[in-house]
């Protein structure tokens, strides 16, 4: 990975980066304000980039404000555009001959999403990418991504525990990160980027703008932590497997899969094979989620019939198989699961509930 | 594997007809489907009707007078697949809300002459007088399942229809959680998938007409929208709509209103 | 490339079997360039615009056919009885890891089945039978749920002949004339010649009936590393991408679905996991 110096510019700096990206041909995807909730969709402006408003999210509650300082995220991470919601795979022909759909995949930029996506990108290349989904490593490969640093994480934010954010480490094309209204701090990690940031008007940061840049990281990060170390996490949690705490959490669960839903790196699917009056039959991919009834249910039986089952599937699977499975955790600490739960359960107390109940047993 | 065409009947009992109507809807598919498929009981279509047997006999609305369970019957036998279709033939509909009151106080209330009317004490579900094979759920059903069952049917499969909670479908199609962003009251997390989320889609919450999902958990929505503040009184409206009557609803709004039945 | 492996093949069905009360084996003669199952591997079926079921493969012919013995228990298998010889349906496969005949080699052979659960078991038996002196010993232990409810009927007494095997058979309920155990198959455990020094036992059948058996054979004297079963799980895909299947963090459509018990432990005894 490339990383050059540390520039610094003012925020007019980051308008032209913007349209550089377009002019280079790029469909930028970034955040949008719609209705009330900040989205990641195509914009064409750089006015619709949210600067100068702030969301506000809580177990169960998401608002925005005009005014603040910094935006997060709302409910759409990276995965909606790399993973679609819903793929169409193929068609068979009667004759069991393959047709496949058409897809096109423009240039495309990511701009200004959060440490926390980038992380999952990275947590979804290991999974999709290293599965060999044609449809995201085609779009991947023409993804370039400017992450904007945090400076202020929300309060469902816990990117520090999980070691994603709140400064983005590699895997970016250019990473930025606003002081304050006037200040931006601009760092390259690709050749790409290197040379879009010679073109904008930025100076090497001077030791006074590094200290203010370090210090404003380093105040964030003590924010965006939960009440749990990542150490010995999959193994304490396996050893609280029977724990009591999943059966008391779930009382509350709707069992919606709405955090499936909106989790970043949830990557089950499910095959849905629709018939064709003229014999032949179409494949679809759609986003599935552990926490629906008939996931793990087969003609006999049902291997998590009980809601505090699945919802104990889904977290063992976050922070403890995951790491088994792919060598990293299914989590980057967003907290859209919390924000978006409309139970207001909070992911980071149950995690902890549960290491607690383990270590009052003796165990970790 | 289309063999002979599929004898399909539709009969209407207590209800709107806008069931029956989204199957005349389905205007462009109704075209593809009339090699394989006859409607040879259909009123609301054509007056030309054929006796049985059906292969399939969608039932639309609730069985609310003892004729209704009568017919209702004579039907089932009738027909190799029952299909109970919109909200009223699955949960007993938006009438099922006099199930809570006495009868004789609601007659009284509508008609100058309540003792002309015979009816039954409850507005039930088809599946309360007769077997169903099938439900499609919705007030009114969907188009886009209606086709799904039917195409199913003519491949000779036993139809599948997902019954999660409406959330997973919602948030598939990205629209926004009504009850984060906005405060408002949802059924979505224990309501059936199949309308495409409609009412959120539109900004507002979900009242229900697809009932309860596989495996819902009424009680634990209930407990959250107390939580956030709504009244007791306020929840079990939400619930009693056009689905309350389906037994899961039905308790847990027994349970907001003090027992009662 | 995950669209390729999700894609059905054409198979065409040469021979259909009734085996039991809603049970039946399709031959089929699979599509070109697909390889020979192993013991214990299973293949995705496919019925045009119906869906996919994960099925074992429970025999492969001297012409090459490939068998799968079908119960009928939901939407895909119910369309699947209904398919005749000539038929067209669709696979993809072999997936996962199969029974561990290789590390069988010189040791004694113990068969525990339950129901449907030979079928997976039922190419182990047609392995060691081609290949009898690598092998010693081997114990076929059966059950079902009545005489009519087992498979394979037409050879099952033949399993008896190969040299050097035993072979006892049990039914929950006897319905008729029935020389065999009345119980438990696993109360054939006990009864059987089995030397706990020199034996690798495969087991498949349902969940409950598998744990059963693993308790029985500690108590003559297995160890862990002896014991293998193949389990059951929602293997929608079939190449460990859709995440049905997983039990703990392994993939049973990839990992596994026969995994050595000691490997598995861990995870198979706790509840719903």
């Amino acid at each position: 990975m490339v990383s050059g110096g540390i520039y610094s510019g003012k925020f007019g700096e980051l308008r032209k980066l913007f349209n550089a990206l377009r002019l280079r041909g790029y469909r930028v995807i970034a955040p949008k304000l719609e209705d009330g909730v900040i989205r990641l969709k195509e914009v064409t402006s750089f006015d619709e980039v949210p600067y100068g408003w702030e969301d506000i999210q809580a177990p169960g509650k998401y608002s925005v404000r005009e005014g603040g300082k910094h935006f997060r995220h709302g409910p759409d991470a990276p995965k909606r555009i790399l993973y679609p919601p819903r793929l169409e795979l193929f068609r068979l022909r009667p004759d069991w001959s393959v047709e496949y759909p058409k897809e096109r995949f423009p240039p495309t930029a990511l701009f200004a999403i959060k440490p926390c996506d980038l992380a999952s990108i990275s947590v979804m290349d290991r999974v999709q990418g290293g599965i060999g989904d044609p449809y995201y490593l085609a779009l991947r490969k023409k993804l370039i991504i400017i992450v904007e640093n945090c400076v202020e994480p929300g309060a469902t934010c816990f990117c520090s525990t999980m070691g994603t954010g709140p400064e983005a480490r590699d895997g970016f094309d250019i990473a930025y990160t606003r002081l304050d209204d006037n200040l931006v701090v601009f760092r390259p990690g690709s050749d790409l980027g290197v040379e879009l940031l010679s073109e904008l008007n930025i100076e090497p940061a001077t030791d006074e703008v590094l200290r203010k840049y370090y210090d404003a990281l380093k105040n964030a990060s003590l924010k965006a932590k939960a009440p749990f170390e990542l150490e010995r996490l999959p193994d304490e949690l396996e050893l609280g497997l029977n724990s009591p705490v999943f059966k008391e959490v779930a009382e509350r669960c709707f069992g919606c899969a709405g955090c499936n839903m909106v989790c970043p790196t949830c990557f089950c699917f499910d095959v849905i094979d629709e018939p064709e009056l003229d014999g032949g039959a179409v494949r679809v991919r759609v986003w599935d989620g552990c926490f629906s009834y008939t996931y793990a249910e087969v003609a006999g039986g049902n291997f998590r019939k009980d809601l505090w089952a699945r919802y104990r599937h889904w977290v063992l699977h976050k922070f403890a198989y995951w790491v088994r499975q792919f060598g990293v955790f299914g989590c980057v600490g967003c907290g859209r699961c919390i924000t978006w739960c409309p139970a207001g359960i909070d992911l980071r107390e149950t995690i902890k509930s549960v290491v607690e109940w383990v270590r009052s047993r003796g165990g970790g | 594997m289309m063999r002979r065409k599929l004898k399909v009947a539709v009969f209407k009992f207590a209800s709107c007809s806008g069931c029956q109507l989204q199957i005349l809807n389905m205007e462009d598919e109704l075209l593809t489907l009339t090699d394989a498929v006859e409607f040879t009981y259909f009123l609301e279509a054509s007056r030309a009707t054929a006796p049985g047997p059906y292969d399939v006999a969608f039932i639309e609305g609730s069985i609310s007078t003892p004729e209704q369970e009568e017919l209702v019957r004579r039907v089932r036998e009738e027909s190799r697949i029952l299909v109970a279709m919109g909200a009223c033939a699955t949960a007993g509909g938006i009438q099922a809300l006099r199930n809570w009151l006495r009868l004789d106080d609601v007659k009284r209330a509508v008609y100058p002459n309540p003792e002309w009317v015979k009816a039954l004490e409850h507005s039930k579900p088809v599946a309360e007088v007769v077997k169903v094979d099938y439900e499609l759920r919705g007030c009114p059903v969907s188009k886009e399942r209606l086709l799904s069952f039917i195409k199913q049917v003519l491949v000779g499969r036993k139809p599948y229809l997902r019954r999660e909670a409406l959330c997973m479908d919602c948030r598939r199609k990205g629209n926004v959680c009504v009850m984060v962003a906005k405060g408002i009251p949802c059924l979505g997390p224990v309501v059936q998938e199949g309308c495409g989320a409609i009412c959120p889609t539109f900004g507002r919450g979900c009242y229900g007409c697809f009932g309860p999902s596989i495996d819902a958990r009424p009680e634990a929505l209930a407990s959250r929208l107390r939580e956030v503040g709504m009244k007791d009184r306020d929840v079990a409206r939400l619930f009693k709509g056009f689905t309350g009557w389906s037994e899961k609803f039905r308790k847990v709004i027994n349970e907001l209103e003090g027992g009662a039945r | 490339m995950v669209e390729g492996r999700l894609i059905p093949k054409p198979a065409v069905i040469e021979d259909v079997v009734d085996e039991a009360p809603n049970v039946r084996t399709f031959y089929l003669r699979m599509p070109e360039g697909y390889p020979e199952p192993k013991p214990g591997q299973f293949n995705e079926l496919y019925v045009m615009g119906v869906g996919e079921v994960p099925i074992s493969v429970s025999d492969v012919t001297q012409e090459g056919l490939v068998a799968h013995t079908v119960r009928v228990a939901g939407r895909v298998t119910e369309v699947l009885a209904e398919a005749s010889v000539g038929d067209v349906i669709g696979v993809r496969g072999p997936y996962g890891k199969g029974w561990p005949v290789e590390q069988a080699v010189g040791k004694d052979v113990l068969i525990v089945a339950g129901g449907i659960g030979l079928a997976p078991l039922r190419p182990v038996i047609r392995h060691i039978e081609r290949n009898r002196a690598k092998y010693g010993k081997l114990t076929i232990l059966y059950g079902a749920r009545a005489p009519r409810h087992l498979l394979y009927k037409y050879e099952l007494e033949k399993y008896a002949s190969i040299p050097n095997t035993e072979l006892l058979l049990s039914v929950d309920k006897a319905e008729g004339p029935w020389e065999g155990h009345v119980g438990f198959v696993t109360d054939l455990i006990p009864k059987a010649d089995i030397d706990p020094e020199r034996t690798i036992a495969m087991i498949c059948g349902p969940e409950i009936m598998m744990k059963f058996t693993i308790k029985r054979l500690y108590e003559i004297g297995l160890k862990d590393n002896q014991i293998y079963l193949s389990l059951e799980r929602r293997m929608r895909c079939g190449v460990g991408l859709c995440g049905h299947c997983q039990m703990g963090p392994y993939f049973v459509c990839k990992h596994g679905p026969v995994f050595p018990h000691w490997f598995i432990k861990k995870y198979f005894w706790v509840e719903q996991i």
